[in-house]
């Protein structure tokens, strides 16, 4: 718990209980509290765009926390993670319309499926890694797309499958008004839950993985073991965020889920930055906001007759593309930890405002 | 069994797995200078194949396409030129202001680059497929069987010659200039190399060039062989290149040229005998079954690691 209300200069921790807190002070704590009441109201506020930029940014962010858990804190690599996305998206569709089973246990449930599969594709982790891994789950990429296209009782094949709306006691959501406060409980919940998963044992075993797999397995720490209970738990979160997004649109095609997207979730935590939680959510806001801005941007510039010729508004989709390869590279040169990094800076600069030693 | 059948797809298996060995090369010689894999190296190729189809309609409008060599060398000279200029370029800027940055860093700033370049295609020269007269045509029947003739197309034959040409001239590029002395100084101990008098920034320069002129002499050969092209070829053909890489030894030019070949004869007979739908799949799962089980590929060296 957060002892403080201001926390000393520098970073004096004396007891482990400290080091693995969430909030280091009663005043972060309560930010956040505030933070989480303020998006509550956001429906009541601002118009439905807005609330559906929300809604987009919790699936993705819930998929790009498991990515960042698999990349950021235990160091492994997968250009696979829209596939699982994917997946989690059909298995919950595929139970909800099979079983009967209600949309809210069905979305959990995908998530198990996913890390199953998500475990049988990251096997190789247990023998390969770095490059050779990115290629194996580049591999289950292509695999699991093909899969999406041909397997007929599962996906629907080319027709795609249709996923029933969130049914909460009786009363079905449709309108994006009450999904958003779905997607705030299950973006607030995994959060917590990922933030907490780095406080524990295992969490701490990841991270040893990551800086040094050597000296990890010389103190006792069974590599094959953690690499893959990564990759299931970063199924896991894929397979959430993938099935709030079926349940989301109602409608679960077998061509959304390319390699582009892997590429985005790889863009979303490299942005946010590479083992942070809360940089996951920055990056992933980033990245939906990117072309939302651009956009905006072209029409702001349409007054003028070169922009709103009709190569300027076809060619939009390829633009934002390019801006997307471009901000990861441009992310990579500059600031290679990420808008976490950024964000701590701004922090200190503002604490010592105006003397800075 | 149908020989004349087999034979078909034998060839057929050859020229694919030709083309995807001339990608698989540029893949493999940049692994082996500074450890990464450019993943943009796929749309060099889909922009080398573009270089080459402009040309060829630069003559067409200039009145001498009816003189087929000097349309061809001019065609392969003019995009492996242009093609080169892009793969320095993207060198310059996406990786080696990385060199220094972890390792994932690279791969990931590749991949970028490679949306990056494809999309920029994809505005600059529209979406549509993008058809090519057939200028080689005719071939040579090998072989009569009772409803099937074997087909050995002139085109098949200048790709195939054309491959183990250059694949001769690289190796012993590589085995007996200095420039190729230069290569394998780096690819030992980088810093060492640089040490001793090796311009390490220019020899890394020189291997994506060539690695792109490789790339881009693929592409031409693509257009020529398929008479389509579009902005997205680079991407699956990359890729395919690069399990091609991995399957030979990533490292290895030969393995290169190996792996492409393999890859090349199980899609051919895989589409050929058992079902065209499943190709791709049976290729990325030999490519994961050869990474759990010996992941230094057919003809590399496993990697020792020391603490």
């Amino acid at each position: 718990m957060a002892g403080f209300s201001m926390r000393p200069c520098g970073d004096f921790r004396t007891t482990y209980r400290q080091d693995t807190r969430i909030f280091d002070t009663t005043v972060v704590r309560n930010a956040a509290i505030l933070g989480i009441i303020a998006v509550a109201l956001i429906p009541f506020v601002l118009d439905g765009y807005y609330v559906n930029l929300f809604i987009q940014i919790s699936y993705f962010a819930i998929a790009a926390l498991g990515l960042n858990i698999l990349v950021g804190f235990t160091g492994q690599i997968s250009l696979g993670h829209a596939a699982f996305f994917g997946f989690g998206a059909f298995a919950s569709a595929w139970i909800n319309n099979t079983t009967g089973i209600p949309v809210l246990l069905s979305i959990p449930l995908a998530g198990l499926m996913t890390a199953a599969v998500g475990l049988l594709f990251g096997l190789p982790a247990a023998r390969i890694k770095g490059l050779y891994l990115a290629i194996a789950t580049l591999a289950a990429q292509f695999i699991l797309e093909d899969f999406f296209a041909r397997a007929n009782w599962f996906t629907g094949g080319s027709y795609g499958a249709a996923a029933n709306p969130v049914n909460v006691f009786g009363y079905e959501i449709y309108d994006d008004f009450s999904f958003f406060y779905v997607c705030l409980f299950f973006l607030v919940v995994m959060y917590l839950l990922g933030t907490n998963l780095m406080r524990t044992r295992d969490g701490r075993a990841f991270v040893a993985v990551r800086d040094h797999y050597l000296s990890a397995e010389i103190m006792g720490i069974n590599l094959t073991k953690y690499r893959l209970m990564s990759f299931a738990i970063s199924s896991f979160y894929a397979g959430i965020g993938g099935a709030m997004y079926g349940h989301y649109l109602g409608f679960v095609s077998a061509e959304g889920f390319t390699i582009l997207l892997s590429i985005q979730f790889l863009g979303m935590i490299i942005i946010g930055g590479l083992g942070s939680v809360k940089g996951t959510l920055m990056g992933t806001v980033f990245m939906v906001l990117l072309p939302e801005v651009m956009e905006s941007g072209v029409s702001a510039l349409s007054v003028f007759d070169w922009a709103s010729s009709t190569d300027v508004t076809d060619g939009l989709a390829y633009i934002k593309e390019m801006a997307i390869g471009l901000a990861i590279i441009l992310f990579l040169i500059f600031e290679p930890d990420g808008l976490a990094h950024r964000w701590q800076q701004i922090r200190a600069y503002w604490k010592l405002y105006p003397f800075s030693y | 069994m149908d020989w004349a059948y087999f034979l078909q797809q034998l060839i057929n298996g050859l020229t694919l797995g030709a083309i995807y060995g001339l990608i698989a090369i540029g893949y493999t010689m940049v692994y082996g200078i500074i450890g990464m894999i450019n993943f943009a190296h796929g749309e060099i190729y889909m922009i080398g194949a573009f270089h080459s189809l402009i040309t060829f309609l630069i003559c067409q409008a200039a009145g001498i396409s009816g003189i087929l060599p000097l349309t061809l060398l001019l065609m392969l000279f003019v995009s492996m030129v242009l093609t080169s200029i892009y793969g320095w370029g993207v060198e310059r800027v996406a990786y080696r202001p990385l060199r220094g940055s972890f390792r994932l860093a690279a791969l990931i700033s590749a991949i970028g680059m490679s949306i990056f370049l494809q999309n920029f295609v994809q505005i600059s020269q529209g979406a549509r497929v993008k058809p090519m007269q057939p200028l080689i045509e005719g071939g040579i029947t090998m072989m009569k069987s009772a409803n099937f003739d074997v087909q050995l197309s002139y085109m098949q034959i200048i790709i195939i010659v054309l491959t183990f040409v250059l694949m001769v001239v690289f190796s012993t590029l590589i085995a007996k200039t200095s420039l190729g002395r230069a290569q394998r100084a780096c690819e030992q101990d980088r810093t060492m190399a640089g040490l001793l008098g090796v311009n390490v920034d220019r020899t890394i320069s020189t291997t994506f060039v060539m690695g792109a002129a490789l790339a881009s002499v693929a592409g031409m050969m693509v257009t020529l062989y398929y008479g389509v092209i579009d902005f997205y070829i680079g991407f699956l053909a990359g890729v395919k290149a690069f399990t091609a890489a991995v399957l030979g030894g990533i490292g290895s030019l030969p393995g290169a040229m190996l792996g492409g070949l393999l890859i090349g004869l199980i899609e051919a007979f895989w589409s050929g005998y058992l079902t065209i739908e499943y190709k791709d799949v049976a290729t990325f799962g030999i490519l994961v079954l050869v990474l759990i089980f010996r992941p230094w590929g057919l003809l590399g060296k496993p990697e020792v690691e020391k603490v």
